[in-house]
């Protein structure tokens, strides 16, 4: 049926939404479901990347904006953290994650909650003494990777996104003080997931 | 008239180049959220009056945008009805599932221009009693 001028507007406006595509935060190119991210040193906002863009970001000595964001996962034998080292965070959960931020030039700590990630205070003798008990931190990059944490529990030396995307998914399922029951199965999975990595 | 040659225009680039209706699409609808902020404010200043609404939804490009943003105010059988004045055809029924009845010929278009909800165009086919009387004598 040939009708108004405006049938291509009118078709396009009122056609059902294709599922919106995940693009490169570079350079706009289509990127699949799974992809890597680089971090913005400035803003600490993640962005999406495409393998080119993302290879360009890859040398951490560069004095570049972005970082790469690698792919590794590394566990530790039995909790990373002790008591002690809860307490001086003074995290009210017991989840956290922690990682050198060079543009502070200082080991940070953050926890999710219903706001998002909260940063708590981590002096630097607490950092030390953990990092004494386990060398393999040493190799733990900045900005990009950080020490995942459950008090009592397991430690992992994860990709910095994968914390992002724990606190996204958090963020909207806690309730209450402490997160509530959806807030908890919701950890264990992710930690369930982090284990098999 | 500019308009006409405008849309014409998107039609032809987007058959050029298909990947650009997404582009279209985002751009559609900024213009249709303003379109409709536009009746909403005008209408909450009383300014929408029915000689106004009417006004607008009677032009050929302001209720064609309307429709193509769902915010044209008339109902299918009076965007038919107006569209159908001094075509000589009239507008018999207009069903619930959108089959569109007219009295004679040579209208269709003018109706699927402004009733896209519109799935089927009849026409009353009456054969006037002087017609049959020539096919018999041929």
């Amino acid at each position: 049926m040939t009708g108004s001028p405006l049938d291509t507007l009118r078709r396009i406006a009122r056609a059902p939404r294709p599922p919106a595509v995940e693009r490169c935060g570079m350079c706009a190119t289509q990127v699949a479901p799974e992809h890597s991210h680089v971090v913005d040193l400035q803003s600490r906002q993640l962005l999406c990347a495409c393998r080119a863009c993302y290879l360009l970001f890859t040398d951490d000595h560069a004095h570049l904006r972005y970082r790469a964001v690698p792919g590794r996962y590394l566990g530790f034998d039995g909790p990373v953290l002790e008591e002690r080292d809860w307490d001086e965070l003074q995290i009210p959960v017991g989840l956290a994650f922690l990682f050198h931020n060079s543009s502070l030039e200082r080991m940070v700590a953050f926890y999710p909650g219903p706001a998002g990630a909260t940063e708590s205070e981590l002096d630097l003798p607490a950092w030390e003494r953990i990092a004494a008990r386990h060398p393999a931190l040493a190799t733990m990059r900045p900005d990009v990777e950080a020490l995942l944490v459950r008090r009592g529990k397991d430690g992992y030396l994860v990709p910095i996104d994968a914390c992002y995307e724990l606190v996204g998914r958090l963020r909207t399922l806690w309730r209450g003080f402490d997160g509530g029951q959806e807030a908890h199965a919701a950890i264990s999975a992710f930690f369930d997931e982090v284990r098999s990595r | 008239m500019t308009w006409r040659k405008s849309a014409a225009r998107i039609d032809a680039l987007l058959a050029a180049s298909p990947e650009g209706e997404a582009v279209v699409r985002e751009v559609a609808d900024l213009y249709g959220a303003g379109l409709e902020r536009l009746l909403d404010l005008l209408h909450a200043r009383g300014a929408l009056t029915d000689e106004a609404l009417d006004a607008l939804a009677a032009d050929e490009l302001v209720g064609g945008l309307l429709l193509v943003h769902g915010l044209h105010p008339w109902d299918a059988a009076t965007r038919i009805s107006h569209a159908l004045q001094g075509s000589g055809v009239r507008l018999i029924e207009l069903t619930a599932d959108g089959v569109c009845r007219l009295s004679g010929p040579g209208a269709e278009d003018r109706v699927t221009a402004v009733a896209p909800e519109v799935t089927r165009v009849e026409v009353q086919t009456v054969i006037p009693v002087s017609a049959l009387f020539s096919r018999l004598a041929s």
